[in-house]
């Protein structure tokens, strides 16, 4: 069974998400702020880690840059979900290796759970 | 930068000074007389110097040379008064280069760095360059305004849509799931609550962002009445248990007794949601939010404390600036607005009270005013 770390600051997003990713066979761990994040991806090593950009103590910046910084972490899929739409937080969030981007406003939860699977190794 | 102060002093004229000593020629027309006379003199003694030149041709010759003697001098005493006054306008004209140049510089970082302005001396051109000078100053400031009321907008619109996107999307998602034909019947009860959550969120964005604009700063178009202020309090803790639980704080709403206050309920109802909510945004997980309403000689005391991450010292003479967020919160809540508390101060200043906030930097807020209780008429 797959790991999912779910980093989002909002409770209601996190719960909705969880819920579906668990429907589709996921375990599901998750972090509110970039912090915790960084610590349960190091401590936990999910398979892949669904990530806010917005977050309380580091942003999803941040937590990238931390974890494309070290050997272990480098390489996990990163799915960026976010309502940040504008060019340059896409191209930032690309550009600092996230595997995949998702508009929250434009999708749904079945939706996340698909893309997120597509990013799963093989 | 002091001022300067020009005195204009009237001229004496004098009436009992002796009279000028009349003279025909006097001392200062000498050197005119002398160009004039000498050429001739010379002409008359070369003419006279020719062998057999007869007077007939002495005359007409000296008439002559008088005649080109005046042009000469005519032409040569124009020549000096042009040379002279293209001189003298080319010192006069020396501060308005100096201004142009001035401009020309501040032009090139569009005012909003001013260099620093020429000496100007007393008279006109001098009181036109203060005058400028003094406009450029006014319009640097203007622009200065501008530039940063253009930025804030801007900042203001991309937060906006943003804070807007987040409980739409909860909404559309809530709705969603609540559609699913195998929603459990208590998960679909949550789903609704957080649904209105998020519905009253947006609210509150909309009118936060409406009554931001500078016509609300004053109590026009407010509405006093007698307000109570426990259910419109009990009604907003209901609202808020939810988020509290699930971040783990503790919702206390203390009261004893309170009279009926004179409120504009509707805008109150708005400082308490902005209190609240700012309270459980900063507040850590185990954390405590009391809501207080006490009666006291001036009024009824409404306070709203936290065991939050409190306010660095330096961001408190900014708590209620417009679009001002503090280190602490933008570290905590990076998509606030900066409005919330601006707010909350212009609605609690309308109705003729001040907002006190007491705290300390890592161990809570206190946000407290008292409101002047309703006449019973």
């Amino acid at each position: 069974m797959a790991l999912a770390l779910i980093a989002e600051d909002d409770h209601f997003f996190s719960s909705l998400i969880s819920l579906s990713m668990q429907q589709r066979g996921f375990e599901i761990i998750t972090s509110f702020d970039g912090d915790e994040t960084i610590e349960l991806v190091r401590s936990r090593h999910p398979n892949i880690l669904l990530l806010d950009l917005l977050m309380p103590k580091k942003d999803g910046y941040a937590v990238m840059e931390a974890l494309r910084g070290s050997n272990d972490t480098a390489h996990m899929p990163i799915l960026v979900t976010t309502n940040l739409s504008d060019r340059d937080s896409v191209e930032r969030a690309r550009k600092l290796g996230a595997a995949d981007i998702l508009i929250k406003a434009d999708s749904t939860p079945e939706e996340i759970v698909k893309r997120a699977a597509a990013l799963l190794p093989k | 930068m002091s001022d300067t102060v020009f005195v204009a002093k009237a001229e004496t004229v004098t009436t009992s000074a002796a009279p000028k000593q009349l003279r025909l020629f006097p001392k200062e027309e000498w050197p005119v007389l002398a160009s004039l006379a000498l050429p001739l003199l010379f002409g008359l003694l070369i003419l006279r110097s020719i062998p057999g030149a007869q007077t007939a041709f002495v005359v007409p010759m000296l008439g002559i040379a008088v005649a080109l003697n005046v042009v000469a001098f005519v032409s040569v005493f124009c020549l000096a008064l042009v040379a002279g006054s293209i001189a003298q306008a080319y010192i006069m004209l020396r501060p308005l280069r100096e201004i142009r140049d001035w401009l020309a510089s501040g032009r090139a970082s569009r005012f909003v760095t001013i260099p620093r302005s020429p000496t100007f001396e007393a008279g006109a051109v001098g009181d036109l360059g203060r005058e400028v000078a003094a406009s450029v100053a006014v319009f640097s400031t203007m622009s200065v305004h501008n530039e940063e009321l253009r930025k804030q907008k801007s900042e203001l619109l991309v937060i906006t849509a943003h804070q807007l996107h987040t409980p739409m999307t909860e909404v559309r998602w809530g709705l969603e799931e609540l559609l699913k034909p195998g929603t459990d019947a208590a998960v679909k009860e949550e789903l609704a609550k957080s649904v209105t959550a998020s519905l009253r969120r947006m609210s509150l964005i909309i009118d936060n962002i409406v009554s931001s604009s500078d016509i609300d700063t004053d109590s026009a178009g407010y509405v006093f009445e007698a307000v109570d202020l426990v259910p419109i309090l009990d009604k907003l803790i209901e609202e808020f248990k939810p988020i509290a639980l699930e971040r783990k704080i503790e919702l206390i709403f203390q009261h004893g007794t309170v009279p009926s206050v004179r409120a504009d309920s509707y805008r109150l109802s708005n400082v308490f949601y902005n209190l609240l909510s700012n309270a459980i945004e900063y507040t850590p997980a185990g954390g405590t939010v009391t809501v207080t309403l006490a009666r006291t000689s001036g009024g009824v005391e409404c306070k709203v404390s936290d065991t939050g991450i409190g306010i660095p010292e330096k961001d408190l003479p900014m708590l209620f600036s417009k679009f001002h967020r503090g280190e602490h919160a933008k570290h905590m809540r990076p998509d606030g607005s900066g409005l919330g508390l601006y707010l909350v101060k212009n609605i609690i200043t309308a109705h003729g009270a001040d907002v006190v906030v007491r705290s300390q930097d890592g161990a809570g807020t206190t946000v407290s005013f008292t409101l002047p209780v309703a006449q019973v008429k």
